[in-house]
This record gives C-alpha cells, sequence and structure tokens, in this order.
C-alpha cells in the first residue's frame, strides 16, 4: 500500500527536516569515502599525498601477497565467524521468543547488558581467561588434567574466531529475536497438526519468516568481524592477525597513505559483494526497517 | 507433541550455555579486579580495592572520563535532533526516500575502520588539525545518527497522525501541534534514542583511534593501557566502563519501555 502512494506522489520534494542530517551524512560520509578512492589513485610523497594520477597502489596491493593474503584470511575469518553467530544464535532467539512477554523481557535485558558494554572491554575479558596463567589453565592444573599451562587457548585464529563470536553475537540474536516475535505462533501449530514434523517446521516455516533478521544479523556481524581490528590485536597474536591490523600503519607510521586508501577500498568492495549478495535476496528495507 | 518436552530441554541447554558464555568473561574480570595479586590472575590471593583506588586517582583516567562523557552527551543530543528530524520527514512519501534511505542506511554498513580512516584523511587533506570535539565528534555523529532514525522511525510510523490533524484543524499552528502533541507523545521514545546515541559514542573506538589527537576517551585510555601496561588496573578500569554503560542501559530501558 505504501509502495502505491509513494509512486502516485513521487514528484512530490523531500521535507526539509531532512536536509540537516543527510547533508552531514553526505559530507562526512560520502565524501570521505570517495575522496579514499580518489588518494588510491594518487602518488605517496613525504608526509602526505602528491596529485599525480597512477595505478601503482593497485599494482603494490596485487603484487605483494600479504594484503591479498591477508584479505582472504579475513574474509575466512569472517564467514566462518558469522556462520557460527548465526548457529548459535537462533536457537537461543527461539528459545527467548517462545517464553511468556515478561519473562522474554528479562531475557532480553540479558543480552543487552553486553550489547551495551564496550567492546574493547569484553574482548579484553578473555585474556585473564585464556592466558598461560589464565583461569582456565589455573582451573587445569588444579583439576590435574594438564600438568604443564597449555599455551593453546590464546593468540591464534581460534581465539579470532571466539572473540568474534562473543562480541557480536548479541548483534545476531537482537535482530533474529524481532523477526521471530512477530512470527505468528499459530502457523508453527498449525503446521504441526497438519503433521509437520519439528525439522520441517523449522525449515518451512519458522526460518523462511524469521529471514529478515538471520538476514540483517549475517550482514552486520560479516561486516564488523571482517573489519575487525580490536579482536585480532589483542586475541590473535601473529597468526590471528587480519586486515584491519596493517591499515593503521600505512597511514601511522609507515606513512603510505594512497596505499592505505587501495586496502581500505579492498575492503569495502569485499563488503559491498557480501551486502549485495545477502542483501539482494529480501530487500535492505525489509531488513533494517521493517525487519 | 511427543517431540517437545525433548527440543525445549535441549533449547534450554544451550541456551544456558550461551548466558554463561556471555557473562563468564566480564564476571571473571570484574571479580579478578578485587584480587589481591599483581597478576591478573588466579589463585585468589585476598579481597582488595586498591586497584580501584589507584584508578580512581589516575588523573588521566579521570581526564578520559569526563572527554567520554562530554563527547557523549555532545552526540547524544545532536543525533537526538538530526535523527528524530529525519525520522519526522520518513512519515510522508517523496521523491528518491530509498535513496536517502540508503544514505541513512551507509554509516551502519561502512567497516568502522574505513569510516575512521577516510575521515581521518579528509581532514588532514584539508589541513584541519584533529581534536576530540571537531573531528572525533564529526565521526561519531555521523556514525551514531542512523541509530536514533532507525530507533525512532518505528514508533513514528504507529503513530497516529490524525491526533496532529485535529489539533491543526482547531487552529494550532504547526510548530505549536509539534510541541504540544508530536513531541510530548514521542517524548519517551526520543529520550530513549539519545541514551542510545550517548552510549554508541561513549563505547566507541575504531573511529575515536583516527581521529582524535592528544585527548583520550574512555576506550582508547583502557586500549592503550591494555597495550603498554596490562597491571590488575586495567580490570578495574574495564569493570567500571561495564558498570557506567550498564547504569545507562537501566535508564534507556526505563523510557524505551514506555
Amino acid at each position: 500500500m505504501a509502495g502505491k502512494r509513494a509512486s502516485s506522489t513521487a514528484w512530490v520534494l523531500p521535507p526539509l527536516k531532512l536536509l540537516p542530517g543527510t547533508a552531514f551524512l553526505v559530507l562526512f560520509l560520502v565524501v570521505p569515502i570517495a575522496l579514499l578512492l580518489v588518494i588510491s589513485f594518487w602518488r605517496s610523497s613525504f608526509g602526505g599525498v602528491k596529485v599525480d594520477w597512477t595505478l601503482v597502489n593497485y599494482e603494490r596491493l596485487l603484487s605483494r601477497p600479504i594484503y591479498l593474503e591477508l584479505m582472504i584470511k579475513s574474509t575466512r575469518i569472517a564467514f566462518t565467524a558469522t556462520v557460527l553467530t548465526i548457529l548459535v544464535a537462533f536457537p537461543f532467539a527461539w528459545w527467548i521468543a517462545s517464553k511468556p512477554p515478561r519473562r522474554r523481557a528479562q531475557l532480553v535485558f540479558l543480552v543487552l547488558i553486553p550489547f551495551w558494554t564496550s567492546y574493547v572491554v569484553r574482548t579484553f575479558a578473555w585474556i585473564p581467561l585464556l592466558g598461560n596463567n589464565g583461569v582456565i589453565n589455573y582451573v587445569l592444573l588444579r583439576l590435574g588434567i594438564v600438568s604443564e599451562p597449555l599455551n593453546i587457548f590464546l593468540f591464534n585464529q581460534f581465539t579470532v574466531h571466539l572473540g568474534l563470536l562473543y562480541v557480536y553475537l548479541p548483534y545476531a540474536i537482537l535482530p533474529i529475536l524481532l523477526s521471530l516475535e512477530r512470527l505468528d505462533r499459530n502457523l508453527v501449530y498449525a503446521a504441526a497438526d497438519l503433521g509437520a514434523t519439528p525439522f520441517q517446521q523449522l525449515r518451512r516455516i519458522i526460518i523462511p519468516l524469521s529471514m529478515p533478521g538471520i538476514l540483517g544479523g549475517t550482514i552486520l556481524v560479516f561486516i564488523l568481524s571482517i573489519s575487525a581490528y580490536v579482536t585480532p590485536a589483542l586475541l590473535g597474536g601473529t597468526s590471528g592477525i587480519m586486515i584491519a591490523n596493517v591499515i593503521p600503519d600505512l597511514f601511522g607510521v609507515g606513512m603510505n597513505w594512497p596505499l592505505g586508501a587501495a586496502v581500505s577500498l579492498l575492503l569495502i568492495v569485499v563488503t559491498i559483494a557480501w551486502i549485495w549478495l545477502i542483501g539482494s535476496r529480501v530487500g535492505l528495507r525489509r531488513i533494517f526497517v521493517e525487519g | 507433541m511427543i517431540h517437545r518436552p525433548v527440543r525445549f530441554s535441549l533449547l534450554g541447554l544451550h541456551a544456558a550455555a550461551i548466558l554463561v558464555f556471555l557473562y563468564l568473561p566480564v564476571v571473571t574480570i570484574a571479580v579478578l579486579s578485587f584480587n589481591d595479586s599483581t597478576a591478573f590472575a588466579l589463585p585468589w590471593q585476598g579481597f582488595t580495592t586498591r586497584w580501584y583506588a589507584r584508578a580512581i586517582a589516575n588523573p588521566a583516567l579521570l581526564e578520559a572520563f569526563r572527554n567520554s562523557v562530554l563527547l557523549g552527551v555532545g552526540t547524544g543530543t545532536a543525533a537526538m535532533i538530526l535523527g528524530t528530524a529525519m525520522a519526522l520527514a520518513f512519515r510522508v512519501p517523496f521523491w528518491g526516500k530509498s535513496l536517502v534511505l540508503g544514505l541513512i542506511l551507509l554509516p551502519v554498513m561502512t567497516p568502522p575502520i574505513v569510516h575512521g580512516v577516510a575521515l581521518a584523511m579528509f581532514w588532514r587533506l584539508n589541513d584541519v588539525p584533529l581534536s576530540l570535539y571537531g573531528s572525533a565528534f564529526v565521526g561519531h555523529l555521523s556514525f551514531v545518527m542512523p541509530f536514533v532514525f532507525l530507533t525512532i522511525f518505528p514508533r513514528i510510523h504507529r503513530f497516529d497522525r490524525s491526533i496532529e490533524e485535529a489539533a491543526m484543524d482547531l487552529g494550532a499552528s504547526r510548530i505549536a501541534t509539534f510541541w504540544r502533541i508530536t513531541f510530548p507523545l514521542m517524548r519517551p521514545g526520543i529520550i530513549a534514542s539519545g541514551v542510545l546515541a550517548f552510549t554508541l559514542s561513549f563505547d566507541e573506538f575504531m573511529r575515536t583511534l583516527f581521529l582524535t589527537s592528544q585527548e583520550l576517551t574512555l576506550p582508547l585510555f583502557l586500549w592503550s593501557m591494555v597495550n603498554n601496561d596490562p597491571s590488575p588496573q586495567s580490570t578495574a578500569v574495564a569493570t567500571l566502563i561495564a558498570l557506567f554503560s550498564l547504569g545507562c542501559l537501566a535508564v534507556w530501558t526505563r523510557f524505551a519501555s514506555r
């Protein structure tokens, strides 16, 4: 209905109330990213950039394996972390959604607490738990399960996955929960009455109807994971390093802004591809505004 | 029907495991912050509040806290005003609506590090020095504003416009209608979105890292502490930050549930 109305008044000018906010976003988000694109075709000079159009940054990006390898590795880690997060979040959200309203509100509050807590704090919180002298090793030693502290918990790719799952789990739980709360339970009961097995109910009714939440979570978790900086820096060690960890050096000590811009754009391209891949299935509007 | 009890207990087990997973690390640092040991690890060496005493006596921490609060209040207020205005504008159909929606969603879908780097370049090429209340404020606001829009938009969508039309029929001006009718009805939602905006700014790390010079916010302070001097004092600082966020959440819940 809204769509019909929009098409008949499609010529109406946007309200003036929109101007300050949109102008701000254009100036401080669209323009800077466009600038990043432009700079990636310039040359680096002492302490800045030189307006001299070139493809040298992209050549370097493709010829030095470190950037491409890190990009592929980051994509792989982000993909695995996203799939894991959704798989863990969905049954949990379903469990919350099946509770009576009062109980549900309390449980949502329990999910919101970590969601509202700084992710620097929450990532750091794993170090005293997983380290060589950490709590887990302490418990294992005291129980006599191991005789030496294990150094397998911290500073590797496993820890990065764990950290990403931990930090971004609420970003998947909350949109999935929103979708599930909107789902009419009678449809599930009807399917059950007609003889659908629990698996069929899940696959044919529950998952399709909660798609906007699932895909919304998929997009958010992937974007935040692929560009993760804090998690690999604190928990990843040298083997867990990701693409975002090399970007600050290019803008700081290493000082090659154009190459840094090219690396950032590579990250944007993968992100856009993911959003397009996921969003084309349902439509971003349904995912973020109605879903 | 026979499947049910089994399915639910498995789900419950999974849920219990998730809740433990979500809380174990944070509770661990909170507990360790009271441990009278120079390493933030077990064994338990006795209860102490000296890490808190030391943290609170640190002028750099107080400075960072003050910076974070002021930046959060500034960002929250500005985001509340701009975001609400945009949400109000979205009540009517207009040309380019989906394009504008895409623009509003863009900050949510831009990798934080890319946003931070792009803005830092933008300021440097324009020869504007980085500062907390300049470049960092702008970075925070352009990231936080969409969240205000996204939380207020559904509320406004549900809002019954006939009340406003009745007020105007009875002779109220557009401005009077907004301040006497629309705003009071939306106030809890607007305040809730402002608190959310404050917290997002208060917790922001990635953009701030690129957009501030000397002045640190609380997350940056914790970051430098963890990287340079990981003493048990950092567990106390982390616990204090978490407690402050919890307070914000409590305030938010009061308004969001109305």
